[in-house]
């Protein structure tokens, strides 16, 4: 799939369509839009103290928090994988009632403030939340303000971007491989997992990148549901914004680093997401 | 392995697919070690009678049986799930798994059913070879021909040695050419396939050359069941007549020259030998008054036996030997003033005689 979309993309030449009639008036607003969604970035990159850059991003704070960070958003996406891809099968195959109030109750937290997603977490998992409470009595284990919380609420915010790009890849995927694959004689589960998994590669890899990525940026349910304690809640975005009362280099700094990431991850995504 | 007792099991069905405004109703019997084409137009219930025997539709009533075995059975509720009933089936658009190479496409049945990796892959290199692909084996299907992947998609079917086998319009993807070479693959490999074939067609041609046997499908009801040389020389209906509007000679070629059992022969444009089919058209054979000069090579005389008027065209039976149907446009027909009983003489071009070899 990826393939013949490349070789459209790279078959057609460049330069201006002659059936285009362009409305030059639109170059205004999208100039001054482009501008503004630049210039951040080329503040960002002029105000960075270079020469502290290294030893800034080396302390051990910065250090602890980056590994938290990636530690959590990778833990927080595996298991958005595990969880995530057979809500997208369900939502792709089954025809059910009620399947479009599914979708858009796992999609929530898409369009949801995070804070608020941080609150409802607290709600049902804290120490006198709905489960949380009985998870306390019975293990006498709380999730709130441990590094597991930090995973929790990335989950709970990433994993739609799973769901939605997984969904997508599997309604491209023709059912009669399944038939086929029965044919053969294999099971619901084998043709599940040596058929239909690996045509969703490239639709879960994508997906698992932009989960990761939201993971990786995650502040308001984490700073929520998990506070802010450095070494096992404070991850980068946190450090981010705690550092810029008192130390704004830090803050420059931090957020170089943030953007370095993402910069790497849409490197990744190109062939997927930045073709038209 | 299955012995070959179970492998040769016969296919028994009666299939019943109730639709809105529509309804297949077919009696199928293939015995093992033979080939059944269903022909007919598109939309007659050719390929939902297939998806019926390998349990991808369930059917409104009726059975499918093989051997001592009842794959479904509506009037006991019995029935069995696709991947429990011990098929092959070959995809019109083949559905060759696009993620694996064709060797792990050929594998993929046996590994379905237990087996290791190392152990399934030696068997589909073993099938690969048998469709002469073992160059391509750790190709992807994108990588393959229309003509490859046709005989990936068939060694697929065959490797786990199933009992039926279900050919859905398996030549219909392929260009003109690479059909005819192909058909002939397909033939002999259905000759060394032990079970019950069921080969679901639009193309006369491709049920006369494949097929033991042919059930001629028109609106969901078979109309005719032979074999094709039963159906070619005496089809019932109008409707198979214009369908099934092919002479087709079995005889034994030496070079150019093909002799049929009645002891007439016919001269080819290709060199064959041995045991062969040969099909010609019957608007390719031309009706004379007298004796016909100049460049065709088989010319011979016969009595007209029948006369059919079908629209424009007229189609004659003449008793030659060789016998066969000629059609005959009734502007033709007029000028020649021919009539049931006349005597005729008959000519085919070599070029258009249509050679296959038998095996």
């Amino acid at each position: 799939m990826t393939d013949v979309a490349a070789d459209t993309a790279e078959g057609r030449s460049r330069g201006a369509d002659p059936r285009v009639r362009v409305p030059y008036a639109l170059f205004v607003p999208a100039a001054i839009g482009v501008v503004f969604l630049i210039l951040p970035i080329v503040g960002l990159l002029i105000r960075t103290p270079w020469h502290h850059l290294p030893s800034l991003i080396s302390s051990p704070d910065v250090r602890t928090a980056l590994r938290l960070s990636l530690e959590t958003a990778t833990a927080a996406t595996a298991i958005a994988i595990v969880v995530g891809v057979p809500i997208a099968w369900v939502l792709a195959r089954l025809d059910f009632r009620g399947r479009s109030l599914l979708r858009a109750l796992i999609t929530l937290p898409l369009v949801l403030p995070p804070v608020a997603g941080g609150i409802a977490l607290l709600l049902a998992y804290g120490r006198r939340g709905v489960v949380g409470s009985e998870i306390l009595k019975v293990f006498g284990v709380s999730l709130p303000f441990t590094t597991a919380a930090v995973v929790v609420a990335e989950t709970f915010v990433a994993m739609p971007f799973l769901i939605v790009s997984v969904e997508g890849s599997l309604r491209g995927v023709d059912v009669r491989y399944d038939h086929a694959a029965a044919t053969l004689g294999a099971s619901r589960l084998f043709t599940f997992v040596h058929v239909t998994l690996p045509m969703l590669g490239p639709g879960i890899a994508a997906g698992a990148v932009l989960c990761w990525a939201r993971a990786l940026g995650e502040f308001g349910a984490t700073i929520t549901f998990a506070g802010s304690y450095p070494g096992t809640t404070q991850t980068m975005p946190l450090q981010v914004y705690l550092a810029l009362q008192n130390n704004p280099d830090a803050a420059i700094a931090l957020s170089l680093v943030l953007l370095v990431v993402s910069v790497a991850i849409l490197a990744g995504l190109r062939d997927r997401w930045l073709r038209t | 392995m299955p012995g070959s007792a179970e492998v040769a099991a016969s296919l028994d069905a009666h299939i019943v697919v109730d639709r809105e405004r529509w309804r297949l109703d077919a009696k199928l019997h293939v015995p093992g070690g033979s080939v059944l084409a269903l022909l007919g137009p598109n939309g007659a219930g050719k390929s939902t009678a297939l998806r019926v025997i390998a349990g991808l539709l369930p059917a409104s009533a009726g059975f499918v049986r093989v051997g001592a075995r009842t794959w479904e059975d509506r009037t006991s509720g019995v029935r069995l799930a696709t991947e429990q009933r011990s098929l092959g089936v070959v995809f019109q658009d083949y559905l060759l798994f696009p993620t694996m190479s064709a060797r792990d496409n050929v594998a993929f049945g046996l590994r379905a059913k237990g087996l290791e990796k190392t152990a399934a892959r030696d068997i589909a290199d073993g099938w690969l070879a048998r469709v002469d692909l073992m160059e391509q084996a750790s190709q992807r299907p994108a990588q393959l021909s229309g003509g490859q992947a046709q005989r990936v998609a068939l060694a697929r079917a065959l490797a786990t040695t199933p009992q039926v086998l279900l050919l859905d319009e398996p030549l219909a993807a392929l260009d003109a050419g690479t059909r005819m070479s192909v058909r002939g693959d397909l033939r002999r490999h259905l000759g060394e396939f032990g079970g019950a074939t069921v080969l679901v067609t639009h193309d006369p041609l491709d049920a006369l050359i494949l097929a033991d046997q042919v059930a001629v499908i028109e609106g969901g009801v078979v109309v005719q069941t032979g074999t094709p040389q039963e159906i070619t020389r005496n089809p019932k209906t109008r409707y198979v007549a214009q369908l099934v509007g092919l002479n087709l000679f079995a005889g034994r070629s030496d070079g150019t020259s093909i002799r049929l059992p009645n002891g007439a022969e016919l001269v080819t444009a290709e060199a064959h030998y041995g045991e062969v089919f040969v099909v010609a058209r019957p608007s390719s054979i031309s009706v004379h008054r007298d004796v016909p000069h100049g460049s065709p090579r088989n010319v011979w005389a016969g009595n007209i036996a029948t006369v059919e008027q079908h629209g424009d065209l007229v189609r004659l039976f003449v008793n030659g030997p060789p016998d066969v149907a000629v059609d005959v446009t009734t502007a033709a027909m007029a000028e020649l003033q021919l009539g049931v009983d006349e005597r005729v003489w008959l000519s085919v071009k070599a070029t258009d005689l249509t050679v296959y070899d038998e095996s």
